[in-house]
């Protein structure tokens, strides 16, 4: 019997369970091109025999915010999480981890993850043209491919310093483009910032933006 | 009375050896003196000693950086990835080494934008600091 009580006290921390209880601990989202934000519900119930309220809900990430109906839930009762992820210009696997304490001593902290995979909707060789000190001053390649499901047409093309040329071809319609840049023949130092406007999304087209330096 | 206090002094000798046993052998046991730095992390006091110039970037939220950020530190997020890439470049220079931060050990901004100026901008010299503006904060207290 001490034996026992023993392996119960040592094992005691194993066995104890919170009263909300989740559905889904994570959630997968769906994204779609264009979106701005992404929402999911993250639902729960209480199943233990004693209220509980919810002390506080935080994200990993600022661009995560939650929102819950109430704070206490009688035992029974039902509710939801709803998580509101702000894209921006993310890209790539997003996994945000939203940590929820409770009230109840027996088990107070969940972590819920939020994951959504943004695929780029350009692919792009580089950002940053960079002529070092000793090297020749020969034409380089922007190359931008846009994602084969949305065709995207380039609008308008700025450069900041008339000194850099540029020569740009649309290879495939709406899918690739190639930006030669010719940065000239003097040897001086200097810098451009060369924006390319595209026509998606509508209402906020996106602007790419590309660094050019001659050291 | 004493019985329970035998038993219970009993119960806590018994875990406390079974801790140091583990403690000691289990070959996953965790080394408290040694700090594990993720690939591409640095230490702060690192950093600091570096001799090569430093560009730092905070990668946490815009009201954050306005709030207080590390001296000299240029804003770079994921919320306006565009924008503030322009600004970052205004500063950028071969020879500094980019050192980017966000809140904790626990979040993943800063690897993101590390990441991201490393696969954009093919820059190698790029850094995350481990423990974030928390370690930061903690070091200047």
């Amino acid at each position: 019997m001490k034996i026992f009580s023993l392996i119960l006290v040592l094992c005691s921390p194993l066995l104890l369970q919170g009263q909300m209880q989740f559905q889904e601990i994570k959630n997968q989202a769906n994204y779609k091109f264009g979106d701005k934000e992404v929402r999911r519900i993250f639902k729960f119930n209480n199943d233990g025999d004693y209220p509980v309220t919810f002390n506080s809900i935080t994200s990993s990430c600022g661009c995560t915010t939650t929102s819950l109906e109430k704070m206490t839930y009688l035992p029974g009762e039902e509710g939801e999480i709803e998580a509101i992820f702000t894209i921006g210009q993310r890209e790539g696997l997003q996994r945000k981890k939203i940590t929820v304490l409770t009230d109840d001593t027996d088990f107070s902290r969940y972590e819920l993850i939020l994951e959504v995979n943004i695929p780029k909707i350009a692919e792009i060789n580089t950002r940053l043209l960079y002529w070092k000190k000793d090297e020749r001053l020969d034409p380089k390649t922007i190359t931008i491919d846009f994602h084969p499901d949305e065709p995207i047409k380039i609008t308008d093309v700025k450069m900041s310093n008339e000194s850099f040329k540029l020569d740009m071809n649309e290879v495939l319609t709406g899918k690739q483009y190639i930006i030669s840049v010719d940065p000239g023949t003097a040897r001086n130092s200097k810098n451009g910032n060369l924006l390319v406007k595209t026509d998606f999304p509508k209402d906020n087209p996106k602007i790419y933006f590309f660094h050019l330096r001659v050291q | 009375m004493n019985q329970f206090i035998k038993e219970t002094g009993l119960i806590c000798l018994i875990a406390l050896f079974l801790g140091l046993l583990t403690w000691s052998f289990h070959p996953g046991a965790p080394d408290f003196h040694k700090i594990d730095l993720e690939d591409g992390e640095i230490l702060l006091k690192t950093a600091l000693e570096s001799a090569d110039p430093l560009l730092w970037v905070d990668a946490r939220s815009k009201d954050n950086f306005e709030l207080d950020h590390i001296p000299g530190a240029i804003l770079l997020n994921e919320d306006d990835w565009e924008y503030l890439l322009a600004e970052f470049m205004e500063k950028w220079g071969p020879d500094q080494k980019v050192i980017v931060y966000c809140d904790s050990r626990l979040c993943r901004a800063s690897k993101n934008v590390a990441q991201r100026l490393q696969d954009e901008l093919q820059l190698n010299n790029v850094y995350t600091l481990h423990g974030g503006w928390e370690t930061w904060t903690s070091e200047q207290n």
